[in-house]
């Protein structure tokens, strides 16, 4: 089609859509009359039953307009709502994962027990290092993150000491090689993995307040737990003790709360 | 929220004016339902479908003036009822005249200017026009029905409407010159 019978294809469009206007007029006219005729005739009369009827479709499909609109709305709120929960969760994402101050300030203190070993690791506290106290304990008696380690148990002695910025490593022991063993380490990453294959027992407990395990393997028992206020792991390992002496040891460490803490 | 969902409820008036559309023409509607078909089960069924389709269109309806009103309640009954006849599979039989197939004759623009101020010629020769040419200037034209709707009205593909629309209105316009010709052999 060329250029000119389009114009004309179009010309003769807009010309008709004119034209019918007095034709649906004139019909229209001729219709009405038809209608008032209809309303006077009784035998084109319809049953009050089927009016009933028809006007109840006139209400039902208005219901089901209105629950459909409704359900659109719902949907289109949700998926707004949906989307900004999205966004803020990939926004959190990105920022938990880039941030390990974000990270271990949001996370709580978590023990995931699997076959070969536990890994205690930070949910809550930050990443700062623990803090350190110079106190006036006497010579013998080592202190670290809030910690002071109490002197060997009667029959031990130390056998081993080494303390860091970042740890503390007490080690008590006698001539049969059995020993009780403190480390204390501040955390440097979030998590803190414990050997647990094969123990005897590995049981969930609470200690100063703070969640920990308590693990019994050969003759070793190990207790650990995560202090979430001063950011530090305190282990300890009793070779040839048992839960009972371990836990006697350990009820000996003092722990200066943050408040009694020195600026 | 609140706003929102307020804004979902239809105008209550909406309801209301479908009432009372259908009691002011519901005779018309089973009086052109019953021209369709003869079964009397069809015209209710016919009626109530042509209120759901016309629900649809009801600002459109609220701006036509009451004889247009009329003449689209019309359209849209007949139109269901094709609908309704094809789908229990009854065939569908157009009233037909004979076409004036002469598209040489077709007048060209300059002639169809003055034709606008002839209009009447076109209600006059209306009745000459066959069912379908009528379906489809009136569909087109005055209703703004797509090709897919009057494609579904007509049985036929999309595609062929608008050939058919062409040879409707050169029709149309054929017979309001012959008209035009046979008027002015008169006055002579």
């Amino acid at each position: 089609m060329n250029r000119r019978e389009q114009l004309q294809e179009a010309y003769e469009e807009a010309l008709f859509a004119l034209l019918m206007e007095d034709v649906i007029e004139d019909e229209g006219k001729r219709l009405l009359e038809e209608n008032h005729r209809l309303q006077q005739d009784p035998s084109a009369a319809v049953s009050d039953k089927v009016n009933e009827r028809c006007v109840k479709t006139i209400k039902k499909a208005f219901a089901k307009e209105r629950r459909r609109e409704a359900g659109k709305v719902t949907y289109r709120a949700f998926s707004k709502l949906s989307l900004v929960a999205m966004l803020c969760i990939l926004l959190f994402a990105t920022a938990f994962a880039a941030s390990p101050q974000l990270r271990v300030a949001t996370l709580n203190l978590l023990i995931e027990v699997s076959d070969v070993s536990t890994e205690l690791s930070f949910t809550d506290g930050g990443a700062e290092q623990p803090h350190d106290h110079e106190t006036d304990a006497p010579v013998g008696v080592y202190t670290f993150g809030g910690y002071t380690i109490p002197a060997a148990p009667e029959g031990l002695s130390l056998t081993a000491h080494s303390q860091t910025r970042r740890s503390l490593y007490i080690q008590y022991a006698n001539d049969a090689d059995n020993a009780i063993s403190v480390k204390i380490t501040a955390m440097s990453e979030s998590s803190y993995a414990v050997d647990t294959e094969d123990a005897q027992t590995v049981e969930k407990i609470e200690f100063l307040g703070f969640q920990g395990i308590l693990i019994e393997k050969n003759d070793n028992t190990q207790l650990v737990w995560g202090d979430t206020e001063q950011n530090v792991f305190v282990e300890i390992l009793g070779i040839g003790f048992d839960q009972e002496e371990v836990l006697r040891f350990a009820s000996g460490i003092q722990r200066l709360d943050m408040n009694q803490m020195p600026e | 929220m609140i706003c929102t969902f307020c804004s979902v409820v239809d105008d209550p008036n909406d309801q209301e004016y479908m009432i009372w559309l259908y009691n002011e023409f519901h005779r018309l509607m089973f009086a052109t339902a019953k021209k369709h078909t003869a079964n009397p089960s069809d015209w209710e069924d016919i009626v109530q479908d042509s209120l759901v389709n016309l629900m649809k269109k009801i600002s459109l309806l609220r701006a036509f003036e009451r004889c247009t009103l009329s003449a689209y309640i019309v359209s849209t009954v007949r139109n269901v009822s094709f609908n309704h006849l094809k789908k229990h599979g009854n065939h569908v039989r157009l009233r037909d005249k004979a076409q004036n197939n002469a598209l040489a004759d077709v007048p060209y623009a300059d002639d169809l200017v003055h034709m606008i101020y002839q209009k009447d010629r076109l209600s006059f020769i209306w009745d000459n026009l066959p069912e379908e040419e009528q379906l489809l200037l009136k569909g087109k034209y005055s209703w703004g029905y797509a090709d897919e709707e009057l494609a579904a009205v007509l049985n036929c593909k999309p595609d062929s409407i608008r050939m058919k629309l062409t040879r409707a209105r050169r029709h149309a316009l054929n017979l309001m010159e012959q008209l035009e010709e046979e008027q002015g052999n008169e006055q002579t």
